[in-house]
Parts: C-alpha cells; structure tokens; sequence
C-alpha cells in the first residue's frame, strides 16, 4: 500500500549521456524509518535521490513519495519533503534568520510560526549565536545546518538528506544526529546518503547498498547484515572484498 | 491534482529575496548605482529627443528603430552583463513548492521592479507625447506597455536559456553567444557613433522597411505608426505585436521547466581522450605541458574562463573599428597596426591565471614549489588565442589594405609584443587574483573592487608603452627605408622582450611562491 512507503520507485532509470546512473532500480522506504542509502562514489545515491525530489526528471519508471506521484510535477510532493542536497543550495548573501524566513514564505507558513520555528531552530542547532552573519561566511558544518533548518522549518513527514555528515566537524554532526534523532521519535521518515559505514551502522534501522546504478541489498539492517559488520557486508556485495589491493611494492 | 494557482504571496516574496540579496551585496549595489546614473543619463536624453521630434516627418523611423532597438538590447545585455540568473538562483528555488506559474510571476516582478525596467517604461511613455488623438494615445500606451513587457520577457528568456545552456554540454555554446553578445554591442557602439557623425536620416526609413518585419520590431512598428497617427496600421502591427510576449513567455516557461527539471545536469563524455597532447611534451617539459593541457581543458569548458579571455575582444574593436572606417582609401601601413591588440589581448587574458581555479588552486600550488611551469603553463594557450585571433586580423588587414609587403615585419612585432603583454600580465596576476564567481560569469560578475582594474590598466598602459618603444625602430625603417630592412630590427628587439619577459616569469614565480597562503585566500574567497 502507499501510505505504508514514505518513498515508492519502480524501474526508475537516469542515463547522462553513454553513462547509466541509474538502472531500473525498485526501492521501498516505510515510512517511519531511518533508512540509509549506501554505495560507493558514483554509484547512483545521489541521481536517486534527486529524482525522488523532483530536481531531476527520470528517463523512465516512476516514483511516489507520500503516496503522490513525483512526476511529472514534483510541486505537491515538494511541499510534503524537507531536502539537504549534496550542494545544499543555500543563498548565500542572506543571513541565517533571513533564509529561514524566506524558506517559510515559500512553504507557505504563516509569519508567526515562521518567526517561532527560525528561533527553535537556530538555537536547537547551535547557530543562534550567528543568525545575523551571512551564509557566504559560515564554514562548512554550519552551512549543512542551515540547510537542515530549511529542511525542517515546514514539519515534513520525509526528511532527505543527501550526504548531510560530509565534511562536518565532529561537534556539528553530534548535533545534527540529535535533531534526526528527535525527527525519527516523533514518527517521521528520514532518509539519507552516505558512504560512511559507522554512521549508517549506527543510525539507520533499513538500508540499500546501490553500485552501478542498481540496488542489490535492501531491507531491515538486522536482515541484511546477519549478525556481521556493515562494512563487511557492503564489502562484499560491491565486490571489493574480491579484489586484491595493489601491494605497492614501489613504496620501499 | 497538480497545483498550478499562482501563489502571489510566494511570488512577492521571490521579490523581497531578490532585493534583500542586493542589499547584502556591495558590489551589486554599486553596479546599480553606477546603472542608475548612467541609464537615468540616457533616458533623460531619449525622452527629450522623443519629445522634440513630435512633428519631425521621420518621427515614425526614429520611434520604430529606436524601440526596436531597446528590444533587442535587452536581449542581449543579460549576456554582457551578467550572462545568467545571479541573484535569483533557479537551482536553489527548485528546492520549494514553487509552481511553474507562480515561479514565472515571482521572477518577472522581481524584473519588472527594477531600474532598466522602469527607465523602459519611462521611455515609452513619453511616447504619449505624439499622440494626435485619443485612438492614437490608446494605442501608444498600449504599445507602451506591450513593448516593456516583451522586453523584460526577452531580458527573462535571454538570462534563462543561457544559465540552462551553461550547466550542460553546451557550455561552449554558450560562452560563445556570450562573447558574440559583447562584440555586437561593442561594434554596435561605434557604428552608432559614427553614424552619428555623418547621419543620413533617410537610413532610418530604409532601416524601419526591414526592421519591420522582424519580431522585434512589430510593437515597435505600431509605435511608429501610432505616433504618425496611422491607426489602422497601428492596430495591425500592435496585434501582431502581442504575440511576441506570448511566445516569449511560452519559450521562456519551457527553458525554466527544464531547468527545474534538472535537465542541465552534468552529461558526461565517456570518450577517454590523452589529457596532454604529445605534441605539448615536444613543445615544452612535462609539467609545463600538463598545466598548459589542463588550462586548455578549462578554458575550453568553463565558460567563466571563455568570457573573460575573450573580453579582449569587443575592447580591441571598439577601439580599431572607428580608426579604419574613417579612412577614406586604403592605407597598407595600417598592417603594422595588429601589435598593438596583440600586446593588449595578451596583458587582458593573463591578468587574472588563478581566477578559475578557486580551492583547486591550492591542489596545485605545493609549498616550496617552482611556479614557473604553472605560470607558463596557463599562459601558453592563452597566448596562443590572442596570437591566433591577431594574426588573423593582420592578415586580413594585410588583404584589405593591400599591404601585403607589411605582413612579416608585422607578425614579427606581433610576437614580441605578446611576450610583453605576458609579462605584464604576470605582474598583476600575482599581486591582484580575483576568484571568477561559480555560477556563469559576466565581465562584471567579479567581486573584484577597485585594485585589480586599477593595476589592469596600469599593466597595459605600461606594455603597450614598451612595446610600442620596441617596435618604433622597426616601424621607422618600414616606412622611411623599406619593410624588409625592418626584418632586420627585430633581431635585437625581440631577444629584449623574450628577456623581460623570462625575468618577469622568474620573479613573479617567485613572488607566487613566497605569497601562496595569500593567494589561496584570495581565490576562496566566496563572491
């Protein structure tokens, strides 16, 4: 049924150029998971996730998120979803409070509760003490909570965030672990991309292990990983645990 | 079911954004500034000519041309000045639930409340004042206010297509059409300017007969005829007139709806070619070749880069096309000429070698490391485009002039000059980097502030000062003896130029790798 599937794809495929990105993959999220989606550089998390949040348009199959279809307007599903992408696409010559605000407006609250959720926000995510410098001069760790904040403002039921602990400071992912933590007890759905195996080990209660375009593991952690390390296990389904490394010998 | 109701409030809003990033951009704020005064300068100076030619017989060519002419200024300059959205970022938009519609009614007001836009209006009212009656005052204001409209909506079209062309594989294309942009405008000015010195008022009419039946120049013709109190006619072109906006605004609502879509995302070429040409590692050592194939690379695909090598370009013809129109017969001396763009493209493309690389500048600039092949390597292809383009031009100078005879002294000056411009281009290239901003760039989408043109213009007066003492002897003898004795002078001048310029790569080498901290900081630095 749809209503048990935060996110429904069937034969969904993207090809740039000679390159297929992704290849006929069919994957189920239920809603209220934590569901990670692993694969090493290239292997289609990113494309996946894009075409889930209506910024790219597939070249076939179809995806529902919150039982709506995504294509081929992606504006209804949009205003269900709260999305951190891999380039984050923040405007940068505003300062923290002013994008919060202007993200409300555009997800339709209404100037109390916007002026309410900035103040939480900012302070839930340690960014109050900088909420009137501009985006342009935050590092890095701030810039993926302010991001998150964005996603957050309007109370989705699905929250995707593509890579969110890349190039985060140890401090800055604690806090966003908490605030995720915090989304999944209240019953929603968060999905994200990662290569980092100790953190989707850690996190998530579902995961898909994507190469070359294609799913070939998903389901509840426990089932996929049979009592073994995570990292084993997508060692071996990527295939990487078949290859010799190079010994290097050179290096003497 | 779809929501496709235009949502004002999250329109409204886009606005604010627009206008709330300004303010928080000191660079945009200037620019607008300096826009203000000089779009309210000639404004100011259209109104009064539209008012004083009410009852001149052309008034009806005048008025035609010039709006057509506004039209398609706001066509291109988009290209010039900004080359695409740099305020309003589409990609960051697609993020919210923004529908087509209210998307569109966001970025038009956002447009329309602006000053081009109001000096558009402003001009084309005033247009009221040929009005005869009160049919052929409808119809100005109506031609008015369609005329604006479609010029905002081409300004739209023009900033859309590009941003959507310069995400994909036809990033070349786009970097052409930019460049090309600048060079009609460039030429364009100076065509005026001399049209202006020996006007021929009868141009106009034979113009307005072309014109007319361009889209363009439809509203335009309506103008025009309304304001010589030709109705029917009026009615006609203002009819035919309005289906420019209409399929504007189509073309510009599937531009955007693809670029929601993602469909300018990277598509990648899956066709392995060798990154250094053996030819460059005959050429040059190893590393040297293997900058000089990468800042190809780039030059080829980043469209920042592109436009600001080539912005030498339209500068170059602005300055020589008024000198050669006005001479009235042939003047073979005139092939000696091309040094002087040689010289200054080669200063212009090698101001700014790091702009481009931003964070990856610091991937290939390791402590204690010899810059000498980075510097060399950036600036050989560099150099190799100017040469190229102005070894063309000097030959066909050499054809039109007939001076033939001129054409080796020429390209032999040509090349000490560009050794020259290199060097001066070196000095600024180390003291003053300026980070090319990520999105599309336009010739004055740098943050750059008021150094680096100041040490831009500095470094060209002073090559184009040593490279003219350098090729006065060989000129002299070109033309007081003979241009083949001039072959002679060289011989000296151009060992001069290779040594200061190989004493200025050695120094600035140096400097570059004394200031690397300093340079990586300027070339992160966010704009």
């Amino acid at each position: 049924m749809a209503g048990d599937f935060a996110i429904q794809a069937v034969s969904l495929s993207k090809r740039f150029g000679q390159h297929q990105a992704v290849d006929r993959i069919t994957l189920r999220v239920p809603t209220g998971t934590f569901y990670g989606l692993l694969g090493p550089n290239g292997a289609g998390k990113s494309t996946t996730l894009a075409m889930a949040t209506g910024l790219l348009r597939p070249d076939g199959g179809n995806v529902m998120v919150n039982g709506l279809p995504v294509w081929p307007d992606p504006t209804e599903v949009k205003a269900t979803i709260g999305v951190v992408p891999e380039n984050l696409l923040l405007f940068e010559r505003l300062s923290a409070r002013e994008f919060l605000t202007y993200v409300g407006r555009f997800r339709r609250l209404n100037d109390s509760d916007i002026e309410l959720r900035t103040s939480d926000l900012l302070r839930a995510l340690d960014l109050d003490a900088a909420d009137r410098k501009l985006i342009a001069d935050y590092s890095q760790g701030m810039r993926k909570k302010i991001s998150l904040a964005a996603a957050l403002i309007h109370s989705p039921p699905l929250l995707i965030l593509d890579e969110p602990f890349e190039s985060v400071d140890p401090v800055s992912q604690r806090s966003i672990r908490h605030i995720l933590d915090q989304v999944i007890a209240r019953g929603r759905t968060v999905v994200f991309s990662s290569h980092v195996m100790s953190t989707v080990e850690e996190l998530c209660d579902h995961i898909a292990i994507m190469d070359h375009g294609r799913i070939i593991r998903s389901g509840p952690m426990s089932e996929v990983t049979s009592g073994r390390r995570l990292d084993d296990v997508f060692a071996q389904a990527v295939g990487t645990d078949q290859v010799a490394p190079p010994s290097l010998d050179w290096l003497r | 079911m779809t929501d496709t109701a235009l949502d004002w409030r999250q329109a409204r809003s886009m606005a604010a954004l627009k206008f709330r990033i300004i303010r928080h951009s000191p660079q945009v704020i200037v620019g607008m500034l300096l826009g203000l005064g000089l779009g309210g300068g000639i404004a100011i100076g259209t109104v009064s000519a539209i008012v004083r030619i009410d009852d001149h017989p052309l008034r009806g060519s005048f008025v035609m041309i010039g709006a057509s002419v506004l039209v398609t200024l706001w066509l291109l300059a988009p290209l010039v000045l900004g080359g695409g959205e740099l305020i309003l970022d589409l990609k960051s938009l697609a993020l919210y639930p923004l529908n087509l519609s209210t998307l569109m009614a966001g970025l038009l007001l956002a447009a329309v409340i602006g000053i081009p836009a109001f000096m558009t209006l402003l001009v084309s009212l005033s247009l009221l004042s040929h009005a005869s009656g009160v049919l052929s005052g409808i119809i100005l204001a109506a031609g008015a206010a369609q005329l604006t409209i479609t010029a905002v909506l081409a300004g739209r079209l023009t900033v859309t297509t590009v941003g959507l062309l310069a995400s994909t594989r036809f990033r070349s294309v786009a970097g052409s059409v930019t460049v090309l942009a600048a060079i009609t405008l460039g030429i364009s000015s100076q065509l005026i300017a001399l049209a202006v010195d020996d006007l021929d008022l009868a141009w106009f009419s034979t113009a307005r007969r072309f014109v007319r039946f361009l889209p363009v120049g439809w509203t335009a013709e309506a103008i025009g005829q309304a304001s010589m109190g030709h109705i029917r006619p009026a009615l006609f072109f203002l009819a035919l007139g309005a289906t420019v906006p209409l399929i504007l605004l189509i073309l510009w609502r599937s531009a955007l709806d693809r670029t929601l879509d993602g469909q300018e995302s990277q598509i990648k070429s899956k066709r392995a070619k060798p990154l250094v040409a053996p030819w460059m590692d005959l050429v040059t050592d190893r590393r040297t070749a293997a900058v000089w194939a990468k800042s190809a690379r780039a030059i080829r695909r980043d469209v920042r880069e592109w436009t600001e090598i080539a912005a030498f370009l339209p500068l170059i013809l602005a300055f020589a096309l008024p000198s050669i129109t006005e001479l009235q017969s042939r003047d073979a001396r005139l092939v000696l000429v091309p040094f002087l763009a040689a010289v200054s493209g080669a200063t212009m493309t090698s101001t700014n070698l790091f702009g481009g690389d931003g964070p990856r500048f610091t991937a290939d600039a390791l402590p204690g490391d010899d810059f000498r092949p980075i510097l060399l390597g950036k600036l050989l292809p560099r150099m190799m485009l100017v040469a190229v383009i102005v070894v063309a031009g000097a030959v066909i100078l050499a054809w039109w002039m007939e001076g033939w005879r001129f054409l080796p002294i020429s390209l032999l000056l040509i090349v000490q000059s560009l050794m020259l411009g290199a060097a001066a281009g070196l000095f600024v290239t180390i003291r003053s980097p300026i980070p090319l901003p990520e999105k599309i760039g336009g010739f004055n989408a740098t943050n750059a502030g008021c150094i680096a043109p100041l040490f831009q213009l500095g470094a060209l007066a002073v090559a184009d000062l040593v490279a003219i003492l350098l090729a006065l002897p060989a000129i002299g003898v070109a033309l007081a003896v003979s241009p083949w004795w001039a072959l002679l002078c060289p011989i000296v001048t151009l060992p001069v130029a290779w040594f200061l310029a190989r004493r200025r790569l050695r120094i600035e080498s140096e400097r570059a790798r004394q200031r690397i901290p300093q340079l990586a900081a300027a070339l992160t630095r966010r704009s």
